[in-house]
């Protein structure tokens, strides 16, 4: 037999603990709350303070007892009662509430005290609550009829926003208490320029709640909201907010907080129309050296490979990821410093964009894709990035750490791609031929002026000569005078030749002609019937002083006078040819 | 004197010699690191002796080599046309280029050059200036021969004078296309698109109109004149015929 101890007091014990915690549960499930309809209400207005107790099992309930206090009093002591039981995901509560209409008297602040509930005999408090009474009208007609009866606006929550920072636009419905509101459609075209806009999903169904304009009640709702990043800076503006609703003249004023689409007759349809917001979006204060991604927000980012290793010609996937709330939307990939032997494709980008709530969170990955060409290792090396985050209005800095990685060499690897062009280049070794600089233009090299002037020279030279031919050809004076030098001289040496045959005469005679031929041929003379006398007077036409004309003369006289005049001695003839000689060099330097 | 001279002679027998080698030796060791696949480490030296201001097929030619293995094709291309220019070089590079034009991912549309560029592109490579301007130096020294003939050997005066005035237009015509050459050499770069791709627009600008995108390997005609006075910009011809501004990081030029 198996002993198990003393079983009784164990039992007890256990019903004990039990029922201790189902008593700590009751008391923790229950739940009792005062609210009323109106914080703000006028002087002589009838609002509602209701009691509600809330549970998820039945209990006996005693009627509240509202306590005195200042500014307002009970109208009806007897308060209507209302229960509700609801069922979700199998989890039953159940709602009692006590509603209480009461009148306001006087004007101040003054708050609702706690007010006692007694549950299965035990007494709870609920909540106090503070609660504003004015003077109604104290506003100009003129101030009241500025608000229409209905009308809709776009408030934001920041109207000086930086670039990049995320604003909410909420899009509210103003209407007095005797318009219920029955549906509502948005106008396409809500123009948002210089905006990146996404639509919060935190509104499921808009509530309405009491508000005072100018004086007046209105009721508003919340229908939309909008995330809102503006992408550059300056004077920034939001159109007009165009609506459709479907409105009611009726209230159901017992039910202030009922649903906001309520049922009735005498529908309507209106289209409403917001002002137009001017926004002033300032400028990105200046950062730091560092990488800018756009990032305007809280956010945090990281950096991986998704292998340490591959082999040449394998893909590597640099994966940054950045979370967080901001401008998801807008952040921009982050341009790295990648080594070169990496050819790069397009990045992937991918975003897990959340809309819930008042700010736009989530993440966005880019997925860099290199692919390796050359063996080695590598480093991609650190980045620091900037984040800009409005709540501090300072710059977070992010510094992504270093990542090396190695690439092994493919198998076989050759610079070709194994293709049908494979070609395996060969690189050029041993000695190589060595140029240095530039080559000179042609026109600065001294051989290309060489080989261009020397047939333009020849040239000139060969014309030149080519004239003179022409002109010896063509012109007879010209001819005598080219040759008057050389017949001269021919004339001399026939007179040496008679000088050494001792004929004296013919000496003289040849003398004679060639002093006159050179003279009347160098100046274009007729060759025959000149006298001496007019070849001298043509000498000396020619300005040519008497150091010439007087041998000249002397050697004419003398050849002419010779046949009469007793011969010479040899050294006298020989003279005279030297002489005459000497008369033709120096006429043909002067004539 | 005789002495002095024999001293500067045996000096620069000395020195010269040395200071070639030296671009030999650094060219040696770089071709080991390109054969041992230290790419980088190769280049580096490679483009230590351009930045020497020596230059030669050889060079051009591993450098291209060298960056087809990092796989940069639009470097490789770049130094694969250098390299066509030397006769040492200059088959293994046209080969090298085929080869790299097979593997850039995208290629530009080309549009054929006009005849008389086309003649002027076949002259340049097959003659060079200096070939055509030698050439026309020695059909002008044998116009003048012909003209000078014609005026002394007057038998055959008009023949001689008919040969003399062809060959000195032949002469002249071979001098204006070593002129005209010469000047498209001095006012137009071929550059090559070294980044994996870049827009081109219609003025200095990057905010003006993009006219088309340039993508690696892409090959230009570059207006040196045009460009002058942009730091930061080539006014380029792409090779279908476009024309328009590109940043000059982008592009390298011979």
């Amino acid at each position: 037999m198996i002993k198990i101890g003393k079983p009784v007091p164990v039992i007890i014990g256990f019903l004990l603990l039990l029922f201790g915690f189902t008593h700590e549960a009751v008391s923790q499930d229950l739940s009792v709350e005062a609210t009323v309809s109106e914080t703000k209400i006028f002087i002589g207005e009838q609002f509602s303070l209701s009691v509600s107790v809330e549970s998820s099992s039945q209990h006996s309930l005693d009627l509240p007892q509202i306590p005195n206090f200042n500014g307002a009093r009970v109208i009806s002591g007897t308060p209507s009662r209302s229960t509700r039981t609801s069922i979700i995901n199998g989890r039953t509560t159940r709602s009692t509430t006590y509603t209480y209409t009461l009148l306001a008297e006087r004007k101040g602040n003054f708050t609702i005290p706690s007010i006692a509930v007694r549950v299965d005999g035990e007494t709870r408090q609920t909540n106090s609550i503070p609660i504003e009474i004015i003077e109604k009208g104290n506003l100009s007609s003129e101030g009241e009829s500025q608000l229409p009866d209905i009308f809709v606006r776009v408030e934001v929550d920041e109207e000086r926003p930086v670039v990049g920072q995320q604003i909410v636009a909420s899009i509210v419905l103003y209407f007095k208490q005797n318009i219920e509101v029955t549906s509502f459609q948005p106008s396409f075209g809500w123009r948002t320029d210089g905006f990146w806009k996404e639509e919060l999903e935190n509104i499921s169904q808009p509530r309405a709640e009491s508000t005072i304009l100018n004086g007046v009640r209105y009721r508003k709702a919340t229908l939309l909201r909008y995330a809102l990043f503006p992408s550059r800076s300056g004077e920034l503006s939001l159109s007009e907010y165009g609506l459709t609703a479907g409105i009611r003249s009726q209230v159901n004023r017992n039910d202030p907080f009922g649903s906001f689409f309520g049922s009735g007759t005498n529908q309507r349809r209106v289209t409403l129309n917001s002002e137009q917001i001017d926004l002033t979006i300032r400028q990105l204060p200046p950062r730091d050296n560092a990488l800018w991604m756009n990032a305007v927000g809280d956010f945090t980012i990281e950096r991986t490979l998704n292998t340490s290793e591959i082999r040449s010609g394998d893909s590597i996937e640099l994966i940054t990821t950045i979370k967080g709330a901001g401008n998801i939307p807008l952040i921009n990939r982050p341009n790295y410093s990648l080594p070169d032997a990496f050819d790069q494709f397009n990045p992937r980008e991918s975003s897990d964009v959340g809309r819930r709530g008042l700010t736009i969170q989530g993440s966005k990955t880019f997925t860099e894709l290199l692919v390796s060409r050359a063996p080695g290792t590598y480093e991609i090396p650190e980045e620091r990035i900037a984040v800009y985050n409005p709540s501090s209005r300072r710059y977070n800095y992010k510094t992504l750490p270093a990542i090396s990685f190695e690439v092994l060499p493919a198998p076989a690897q050759l610079a070709g791609s194994g293709g049908a062009q494979s070609f395996s280049l060969q690189p050029v070794t041993g000695l190589a031929t060595w140029y240095s600089g530039e080559p000179k233009p042609f026109y600065n090299t001294l051989w290309f002026w060489i080989f261009l002037t020397l047939p333009i020279i020849a040239m000139a030279i060969a014309y030149w000569k080519k004239h003179q031919t022409d002109k010896l050809l063509s012109d007879r004076d010209y001819q005598r005078s080219h040759y008057s030098y050389q017949t001269a001289k021919e004339r001399l040496h026939e007179a040496r030749n008679h000088f050494t045959e001792n004929n004296t005469k013919q000496v003289y005679h040849k003398l004679h002609k060639a002093i006159t031929g050179f003279i009347s041929d160098k100046l274009a003379l007729p060759e025959a019937g000149l006298s001496d006398r007019e070849l001298i007077q043509a000498v000396e036409g020619r300005s040519i002083n008497g150091e010439i004309t007087a041998p000249l003369k002397h050697l004419l006289d003398k050849c002419n006078t010779i046949s009469y005049a007793p011969v010479g001695s040899k050294d006298d003839i020989s003279d005279d040819i030297e002489k005459t000689e000497k008369l033709i060099n120096d006429l043909k330097k002067k004539l | 004197m005789i002495k002095k001279l024999g001293a500067l002679f045996f000096l620069l027998s000395i020195i010269l010699p040395g200071l070639i080698s030296a671009q030999q030796t650094k060219f040696d060791i770089a071709n080991e690191y390109l054969t041992d696949r230290e790419y980088r480490q190769a280049l580096s030296i490679y483009h230590e002796i351009a930045a020497e201001d020596y230059h030669s097929g050889a060079l051009w030619l591993n450098m291209g080599i060298a960056y087809t293995r990092l796989d940069s094709l639009g470097k490789a291309k770049f130094y694969f046309l250098k390299a066509k220019n030397y006769p040492e070089t200059g088959d293994l590079a046209s080969e090298s280029l085929i080869y790299i034009e097979d593997r850039l991912s995208r290629r530009s549309a080309v549009l054929p050059p006009l005849p008389w560029q086309q003649f002027l592109d076949w002259q340049a490579e097959s003659f060079g200036i200096r070939g055509l301007v030698i050439t026309a130096l020695f059909l002008f020294i044998m116009a003048s021969g012909f003209f000078i003939g014609s005026w002394f050997y007057r038998e055959k005066s008009t023949l001689l004078l008919r040969t003399g005035t062809g060959t000195l237009l032949f002469s002249l015509f071979f001098f204006t296309c070593s002129l005209i050459i010469h000047y498209q050499n001095q006012r137009f770069g071929t550059g090559v698109v070294v980044e994996r791709q870049n827009q081109f627009y219609s003025s200095p600008d990057p905010e003006s109109a993009t006219i088309s995108t340039a993508y690696e390997g892409y090959q230009l005609s570059v207006d040196y004149k045009m460009s002058e006075d942009y730091e930061d910009w080539f006014y380029i011809r792409t090779e279908n015929g476009q024309y328009g501004w590109i940043p000059r990081d982008a592009v390298m030029v011979f």
